[in-house]
């Protein structure tokens, strides 16, 4: 198409005034990341220093440190479980034919829209039932099943684009369905499998309500959870804040970074929130 | 022969298939069913209930429901997701259309725009919160600062503090998070527009503006309408934001269903209230959903 000069200029205007608007708010968390602990005002001027040691108080005293690791186990789980539960059940939706397979896809397609909120009281008391309130279980319990709907629609989706003639040449080659799905399918479904798993990941990693709700002790408390509580904590120290969020959000940042057309495509087919 | 032989068979167990498929489903469901279906069955039965989580619950009927439209807290709560939705659904929407059309008519940068301006979309609430918290904050927050060394002093405010204005400034954390996904969802509809399209609407003498209404709103209306419901359920499920940004205050002025619910649950011990209030948001989600989906796809 052809366009004009001043229309390109309008565009790349239009481009770099919201990239601006993107960009600033993440340049202030750094701004007030590296001046002096417990000093005011945005370091504007680098007299005062850069101070990077912010880092690692906010790892330090407030124990960022063991927060990421119960982050890292609670996505961890949600990735590799709800991957794996939602492989089988996209095929089982997808690629085979049996009885109340239309019931099982409605059924599933109610969860696309059931919001947290609607199943956290009844989650916790019943958690705190069993002994599971305060174990990384409780939270990565709940957020795998949150995740099913989602899956399931999403390999599903992989399964039904696979050819029917594929199918039917493993199954006259003799194959049965697991063989099939693990011999012929998954090899194809390599990418699809990888852009689940991360989303799955981020699902897990940005998850607040489920893991403020069933994950009270410091001890197991997602990075989220502390970043919430450093607000009262912290209340006059907002360098180390500013620090401790800047650390938790680094992993997503490169992740997305890594992955990003993968991602990008992963999260318009499903339409989720990362 | 032999083919003749197994053909059948074949394809006999791809019809018949019996309870097999079951099989694959079984721990999805599993988990579906004890983490998802159960507990909202068990929403809508305590929502029933009066309890506070550790007595045992007293039947309440439908004095829940009753609390929930006319407690004036919770009904404030139900009212400022549609001021918040002007910002999470409405701006993104329009900023989405120019600047998806933006990305598709440069030649060079399209990358790097489209990954800067996606970014926020995978930062945590909880870490956007904190990021808009140092933008607002009233005395060495960077709005007021940039404000007062530009000469319009004037108009710093304590943005989250003032009353009519700490809702539109938790919808600007919702406007900084969606207008990515909704820019990059418009740019894959626009790659499915044909050019013909564009060159047959030229030829009739449509300027650019005229291209843009004609060609490339219709062809974005299935674009238009998901980014429409999720950002209206992300709307409606506003939690994480709000409590790390401004609590529901000032004053209440910026409760919202879902952080009302997290409240009254584990905070002030009133789960029956906040059950009824769960089944309400949760309706409200699938009732919007429905209506969007339908006005959208048939309307436009």
């Amino acid at each position: 198409m052809i366009r004009s000069r001043a229309e390109i200029l309008a565009c790349y205007a239009a481009l770099v005034v919201f990239s601006i608007f993107v960009l600033v708010p993440f340049a202030g968390l750094i701004l007030v990341a590296i001046r002096p602990s417990n000093s005011l005002g945005v370091a504007v001027n680098f007299s005062q220093g850069i101070h990077l040691d912010n880092f690692s108080s906010a790892w330090t005293q407030a124990g960022l440190g063991s927060a990421l690791v119960a982050s890292l186990v609670v996505s961890g789980f949600v990735a590799v479980v709800g991957t794996a539960c939602a492989v089988m059940a996209g095929y089982a939706l997808g690629a085979l034919r049996f009885r109340g397979r239309e019931a099982a896809r409605y059924f599933l397609l109610v969860g696309l829209m059931v919001p947290v909120e609607a199943t956290v009281v009844p989650l916790y008391y019943g958690e705190l039932h069993l002994g599971l309130v305060n174990t990384y279980a409780a939270a990565f319990l709940p957020l795998t099943g949150l995740a099913i709907s989602f899956g399931s629609f999403w390999m599903r989706a992989f399964f039904v684009s696979v050819p029917r003639e594929l199918l039917d040449a493993a199954k006259v080659d003799g194959a049965s369905n697991w063989n099939t799905l693990i011999r012929v399918l998954l090899p194809m479904a390599r990418p699809a499998v990888l852009t689940m798993l991360i989303l799955l990941f981020l699902i897990g990693w940005n998850d607040f309500l489920v893991s403020l709700v069933t994950l009270q002790t410091p001890d197991v408390q997602t990075a989220q959870v502390a970043l919430a509580g450093f607000r009262s904590t912290f209340l006059t120290n907002d360098t180390l804040i500013a620090a401790g969020a800047a650390i938790v959000v680094c992993p997503v940042i490169v992740l997305f970074l890594l992955s990003q057309r993968r991602l990008i495509r992963g999260i318009l087919a499903g339409g989720v929130k990362g | 022969m032999l083919r003749r032989r197994s053909r059948p068979r074949a394809a006999a167990v791809l019809r018949g298939g019996g309870w097999s498929g079951l099989a694959y489903l079984a721990p999805g469901l599993a988990f579906y069913l004890t983490f998802v279906i159960v507990p909202i069955g068990a929403t809508a039965v305590l929502s029933f209930f009066r309890w506070d989580g550790v007595a045992p619950p007293v039947w309440n009927g439908l004095a829940n429901y009753q609390e929930v439209f006319s407690d004036p807290v919770l009904r404030s709560s139900l009212v400022h997701p549609l001021i918040l939705f002007g910002f999470y659904c409405v701006l993104p929407v329009i900023a989405g259309l120019i600047l998806s059309s933006a990305l598709t008519t440069v030649r060079s940068g399209h990358s790097f725009f489209r990954v800067t301006i996606f970014l926020p979309f995978v930062v945590p609430g909880v870490v956007a919160a904190l990021i808009w918290q140092f933008m607002y904050e009233p005395q060495n927050g960077l709005i007021n600062v940039v404000l007062r060394k530009v000469g319009l002093a004037g108009l710093t405010q304590s943005w989250l503090g003032n009353f009519s204005l700490a809702l539109p400034a938790v919808g600007m954390v919702g406007t900084w998070t969606l207008t990515g996904f909704v820019t990059v969802l418009f740019v894959a509809g626009m790659q499915k527009i044909p050019f013909d399209l564009y060159d047959a609407a030229r030829v009739d003498g449509a300027g650019p503006f005229q291209q843009f209404r004609a060609v490339t709103i219709p062809g974005l209306r299935h674009e238009i309408t998901v980014a429409v419901v999720i950002t209206g359920i992300a709307t409606l499920r506003n939690f994480d934001v709000i409590y790390n940004l401004t609590s529901g205050g000032p004053g209440f002025r910026t409760v919202v269903p879902a952080y009302e619910v997290y409240y009254r649950a584990f905070v002030e011990g009133s789960s029956g209230t906040a059950c009824a209030l769960a089944i309400v948001l949760a309706a409200f989600i699938f009732v919007f959903a429905f209506i969007a989906t339908r006005l959208l796809e048939i309307g436009t």
